[in-house]
């Protein structure tokens, strides 16, 4: 069974690493950097892939971001919700799809499918064979932009279609939810879908984590900040 | 008449879609089938009918270009018969009334009066934003039928998260006159789409899964194999040969000088707007144990006898138990080689053979390739329209 790691020294130490098929939910305040959590912990380890749905940012600038932080291009597939509605015009390519809208989930659905399927067919066509299926990490910032479109009983199902194939083919997900916008209901009903939770408050001098779940296990809050490109430093 | 646009599900419809009628199409996750709405919208512009378009997820611009890149069709040639109802519209009338009864009041009004004042014939609805509005019963209330002066199809589609159970219910409370259902059969990956049609109101149907690809935008169903078996020397590869356009067979020269099958032969062919692929076994006993692989997952059988030869049809009813397994699956029996003087009738094949009443039994010979179609066309026909 392939082995995810954080790459996140603090965490991995703690942790050693995610298990294959996990679904984790970041749950955090607004202006707590969830989303940037988020892409860290979706950064590709070599030989990996990350697959990204975009609700919040556009695909440019989440590839801007992950180009910063040395993910490779052919490593990283976005699927990008916001920037049709602007530029209708804008072409999908291999690793870069637009949908209309988050209420699409139709259209995301299919593209996702596609860009799963691109990457499987890629990595059989990889004159050095990895481990197959390829490990795909796998992204969506943010499940608070998707439940203000479309009812908690529609995403529920569509989350569950999702993280059953996630663990299926022992890929990861990680989902951003805002904690504040949301009832305790809510978040309790998308809290069954996962496999672990990453926490984040405001603390006295900085924001901090700590990991739920996973194995049962849970760390202390940690203190992060991120670094100039926006790599994700947690203390501890 | 209202055409889908695709041939294979138009000739299972015996023509398309009857005026007036209401039709889902129930997509399930990562099936790729949003281009049976398209297509059939394309299909109605260009036949000259009046469509109005409701598509709450996207603005109308967005929609025409994401059309043109899937399906190849650009439907602002079309813009003095199509009407929308975007998310620009849809965005308006939630934030104007929050009440969901009002609103939907405002809703049924505002169909009502652009579909009666346009004489639109035909409504395109994705129903998905709407359902989670208004429930899916409450959604495709809004545009009921008989609140229009005039006869008017609509189409929906949905997109279908909650399972076949799910769907079952919801077309109970909301009967339509014709539904199908399109699925993904997913591995690591989908790896192909099939499609079912669940409820005709106006035909007696059996329920299939049918396979189809969806490229360069348009939907190709097909049947992935059907498979060719009988004994050695009945005409098989001739047979194959002579329904494809393009076959080939692995064979070797056999005692009697002549060639014979050592592996397989596969032919392709289209019929009745399916692509379909033919597999002919060989027919010596040596090669039984590689029959099974070669016959996993037919839709569809012919077995082939020699009408010259009745000593061989133990033979053949041996090979009909190989193919068929543990599995069911349309069978035809065809007595090759009717050009020559023969002496089997159909009532000792069908005895020898130990087929149903129902099971076409052809005379034909395998060298007429008008015949060979014929056998594949009532194929097609009893892999989709008959029970087996």
């Amino acid at each position: 069974m392939y082995s995810y790691q954080f790459g996140i020294p603090a965490l991995d130490e703690q942790l050693g690493g995610l298990v294959s098929g996990a679904n984790v939910l970041i749950l955090a305040p607004p202006l707590s950097g969830a989303e940037r959590i988020a892409y860290n912990l979706s950064f590709p380890a070599k030989g990996e892939y990350c697959v990204l749905l975009s609700a919040d940012e556009r695909a440019a600038e989440v590839a801007n971001y992950f180009k910063l932080n040395g993910t490779e291009r052919r490593s990283l597939a976005i699927i990008d919700a916001i920037t049709k509605s602007d530029a209708p015009n804008v072409p999908d390519t291999e690793r870069m799809k637009f949908i209309a809208s988050p209420v699409d989930l139709t259209g995301i659905s299919i593209k996702m499918s596609k860009v799963f399927s691109g990457i499987v067919d890629e990595s059989l066509k990889n004159p050095t064979p990895g481990v197959f299926p390829p490990p795909i990490r796998f992204c969506i910032n943010s499940l608070s932009t998707f439940l203000m479109y479309r009812k908690l009983e529609v995403m529920y199902q569509f989350l569950h279609v999702i993280s059953a194939k996630l663990k299926k083919n022992e890929w990861i997900g990680f989902y951003v939810l805002n904690n504040e916008s949301f009832d305790a209901r809510t978040i309790s009903v998308i809290k069954q879908l996962m496999n672990g939770v990453v926490e984040v408050r405001e603390g006295e001098k900085s924001f901090e984590l700590r990991v739920i779940g996973l194995g049962g296990r849970m760390t202390p809050w940690l203190p992060y900040t991120f670094d100039p490109n926006g790599k994700l430093v947690v203390e501890g | 008449m209202i055409y889908t646009g695709i041939d294979a599900l138009d000739g299972l419809l015996e023509g398309g879609v009857q005026d007036g009628s209401q039709v889902l199409f129930a997509i399930e996750p990562e099936a790729d089938g949003q281009h049976f709405m398209i297509t059939m919208l394309h299909t109605a512009v260009v036949a000259g009918k009046k469509t109005l378009v409701v598509a709450p997820f996207t603005r109308k611009d967005a929609y025409l270009v994401e059309v043109a890149a899937q399906s190849r069709y650009h439907l602002d040639c079309y813009k003095d018969l199509i009407w929308y109802i975007d998310m620009t519209e849809v965005e308006t009338i939630t934030e104007s009334h929050p009440d969901p009864e009002g609103r939907k009041q405002v809703w049924i009004d505002r169909i009502q009066n652009l579909v009666n004042q346009e004489k639109i014939e035909v409504i395109f609805v994705y129903l998905d934003l709407l359902s989670d509005q208004f429930g899916f019963d409450g959604a495709v209330s809004i545009f009921q039928t008989k609140q229009f002066d005039h006869p008017v199809t609509v189409i929906f589609e949905y997109f279908n998260l909650f399972g076949t159970e799910m769907l079952d219910t919801l077309i109970d409370e909301t009967p339509f006159n014709l539904v199908v259902t399109l699925h993904a059969g997913s591995g690591i990956v989908s790896f192909f789409n099939f499609f079912s049609i669940h409820t005709v109101s106006w035909l007696s149907l059996p329920s299939r899964s049918l396979p189809y690809v969806a490229t360069e935008g348009h939907i190709i169903p097909y049947i992935p194999k059907i498979v060719v078996t009988g004994p050695p020397d009945t005409g098989k590869s001739t047979f194959v040969r002579n329904v494809s356009e393009a076959g080939m067979s692995v064979d070797r020269l056999g005692l009697l000088g002549t060639p014979t099958t050592v592996a397989l032969d596969i032919g392709h062919m289209a019929s009745k707007g399916f692509d379909i692929n033919i597999y002919g076994t060989p027919g010596q006993e040596r090669f039984d144990p590689i029959i099974p692989q070669l016959a996993r997952n037919a839709m569809g059988v012919i077995l082939m006898v020699d009408v010259t030869r009745p000593d061989l049809m133990p033979r053949a009813r041996e090979l009909k138990g190989i193919v068929e397994g543990n599995t069911v699956v349309p069978i035809i029996v065809v007595a090759n080689k009717a050009d020559l003087t023969y002496s089997v009738t159909e009532e000792m094949i069908r005895s020898e053979l130990q087929i149903r009443d129902d099971t076409p039994v052809f005379f034909i010979s395998a060298i007429e390739r008008k015949q060979c179609r014929d056998v594949i066309n009532s194929m097609v026909d009893q892999i989709t329209k008959f029970s087996f």
